[in-house]
């Protein structure tokens, strides 16, 4: 397998998304590009890098657990007459734009409110963006490692960058193209949904080939499941419960998903083909996680990143072409989230940060006559830099040995801080900005101290005795520990 | 119209809708209860077959999504038919 083939299959891939996203573009609103099943499809972008490489290392490490990831958004999606209803009407009727902007119309448009909601889903989403860097550069070094020339890849940063600036380049040209008050993306949605297909397909391909290839049907995997050094693990319940919570919590709040669900929805009754047809998604998406993960464990060497088996397993087995598809699954994974991540975090930088400080400084010195589009759209171009230049800051800053999952959880957290803002504002009458905005800060100090701040690693923000020994010596508030709550997740 | 033709109750229609509505409603707790107490029963064990267990919320998992589709449908179809009255 050489390496250059991949580069050029990539680039090819790339072309590919670029030709769709303009054709959906050139086709606007046109029957089946807005059907339940494409706004079904574009809600994959659940489904991240995290998913495609990180769920086989999660199951590897911690068994069903990784379940809990997608069994939280089933259950929301099953009770969808519930809150995505509401929501999406919500966002329809009052043609909001954004998780920040839902929030502070539901709070009397307290701008206030929108530049806390959006400075958190900044921080909690870059983690988010500098791991699906980190996955695609991880999945280039292990077919750089097994590539016949022996052409190694020695500066991965490098590859993180060219992707960044890759992915830059394509949310501004579809993303800023015109400005649309219903902020919705032909282009990139259509592309994301082709992005969907493939990585549902390459992860089933894997799983089929695993399954049937290499081990010897079901019972064979069943069995080597048992065997497994995963079958010893405890069941933690504890885990089990939060975890499926905090799932159901991200798919609402996290606003990438935000965008697709509500902001870019076209037609209410999409909601409910979706209200099955995703769950099924990601029912076929984690079918094969786990005889995947076990598999590996099993037939590669001791010590190979369990992060990557759902390559390196077709790797070892000589199937070239099937570890190039699961390459380009893992990489339409990561591009997809990445895109639509930086989109949404644009159309909330640009709206509730950028602009009132550029027209409170306009207003001062000239009359300006209310042409402001084009200074929006640059607004909009410059953010969505910004976004990308923080997740690959991040990507440099975070000793970038960590496990995919890891990350995934600390940025699920942060945005779960949003949950209670929002369920208040659409459910409570009673609720007030100046509650919101308290519980806001109050969730995002406690996020950042105790899971965003230590995820730089020791010696990275926290020195190694502030996170052992907590602030100036004072143990109970050990950031790992805050009041001796000891021992729960990490 | 006579009086015998015309259905005892009025609105027929609308109370089945209506219990549709419930049953979507409820349709989640169901959800909960069938993937949170499995998770809660087996809390510091070690489940004796873990492919059993996977099997358990795997098909917990389709019969959930079979319902909803079934439900969503109905739903649906009885919904429009209420609104074009």
């Amino acid at each position: 397998m050489s390496i250059n083939l991949l580069i050029a299959v990539s680039f090819a891939y790339v072309a590919l998304l670029f030709a769709v996203a303009f054709a959906a573009e050139r086709a606007g609103n046109r029957g089946w590009l807005r059907s339940p099943i494409i706004y079904t499809l574009s809600l994959s972008v659940y489904c991240t890098a995290w998913t495609f490489y990180g769920a086989v290392g999660y199951a590897a490490r911690s068994g069903l657990e990784f379940l809990t990831i997608y069994l939280g958004p089933t259950l929301v999606f099953v009770g969808w007459y519930w809150i995505l209803r509401k929501l999406v009407r919500i966002g329809r009727m009052q043609r909001v734009t954004s998780i920040a902007d839902l929030i502070s119309s539901r709070y009397g448009k307290s701008n206030a409110l929108a530049v806390i909601v959006t400075m958190m889903a900044v921080v909690g989403t870059t983690p988010y963006i500098a791991l699906q860097l980190q996955s695609v550069t991880l999945s280039f070094q292990a077919f750089s490692e097994t590539s016949s020339e022996g052409w190694q890849f020695e500066d991965l940063n490098g590859t993180a960058l060219w992707i960044a600036v890759g992915l830059a380049f394509f949310t501004i040209l579809f993303g800023t193209r015109n400005l649309d008050t219903n902020e919705r993306h032909h282009g990139v949605v259509m592309a994301i949904a082709l992005e969907a297909i493939v990585k549902l397909l390459a992860l089933l391909a894997v799983g089929i080939f695993v399954v049937w290839g290499i081990a010897g049907g079901l019972g064979d995997i069943a069995a080597r499941m048992d065997a497994s050094a995963i079958a010893s693990q405890k069941f933690n319940g504890g885990r089990w419960v939060g975890l499926t919570f905090l799932a159901a919590t991200a798919i609402i709040c996290l606003p990438r998903m935000f965008q697709v669900m509500v902001v870019e929805n076209s037609d209410e009754r999409h909601l409910k083909t979706a209200a099955w047809a995703f769950p099924l998604y990601l029912f076929a998406m984690s079918l094969f996680v786990m005889p995947i993960a076990v598999m590996g464990l099993s037939t590669l060497p001791e010590g190979s990143n369990p992060d990557l088996f759902v390559l390196t397993l077709p790797l070892a087995a000589g199937q070239g072409g099937l570890a190039l598809f699961a390459f380009l699954g893992g990489f339409s994974s990561a591009t997809s989230m990445v895109i639509v991540a930086s989109i949404a975090l644009s159309t909330m930088v640009s709206n509730h940060i950028m602009m009132p400080l550029y027209l409170a400084y306009t207003k001062s010195n000239a009359s300006m006559s209310g042409d402001v589009r084009r200074a929006i759209l640059m607004a909009r171009r410059i953010s969505i830099g910004a976004v990308l230049g923080l997740g690959y800051g991040y990507f440099r800053l975070s000793g970038s040995g960590e496990a995919l999952a890891a990350i995934g959880l600390i940025s699920f957290a942060g945005v779960a801080q949003v949950l209670p803002a929002l369920v208040g504002g659409i459910f409570w009458r009673g609720a007030t900005r100046w509650g919101a905005v308290a519980g806001l800060i109050g969730g995002f100090t406690i996020w950042a101290y105790t899971l965003f701040l230590p995820s730089f690693g020791e010696g990275g923000l926290m020195s190694v005795m502030f996170l052992a020994d907590g602030p100036w010596g004072i143990h109970w508030l050990r950031p790992s520990a805050l009041f001796g709550i000891d021992g729960l997740d990490p | 119209m006579n009086k015998e033709d015309r259905p005892v109750f009025l609105e027929s229609d609308g109370y089945r809708l209506r219990r549709i509505v419930d049953a979507l409603r409820f349709l989640p707790f169901l959800g909960i209860f069938f993937v949170v107490v499995p998770g809660i029963m087996l809390s510091g064990a070690v489940p004796r077959s873990l492919s059993g267990v996977g099997i358990y919320f795997f098909a917990i998992w389709i019969v959930l999504i079979l319902l909803t589709a079934i439900l969503t449908r109905v739903f649906a179809k009885r919904g429009k038919e209420t609104e074009e009255q």
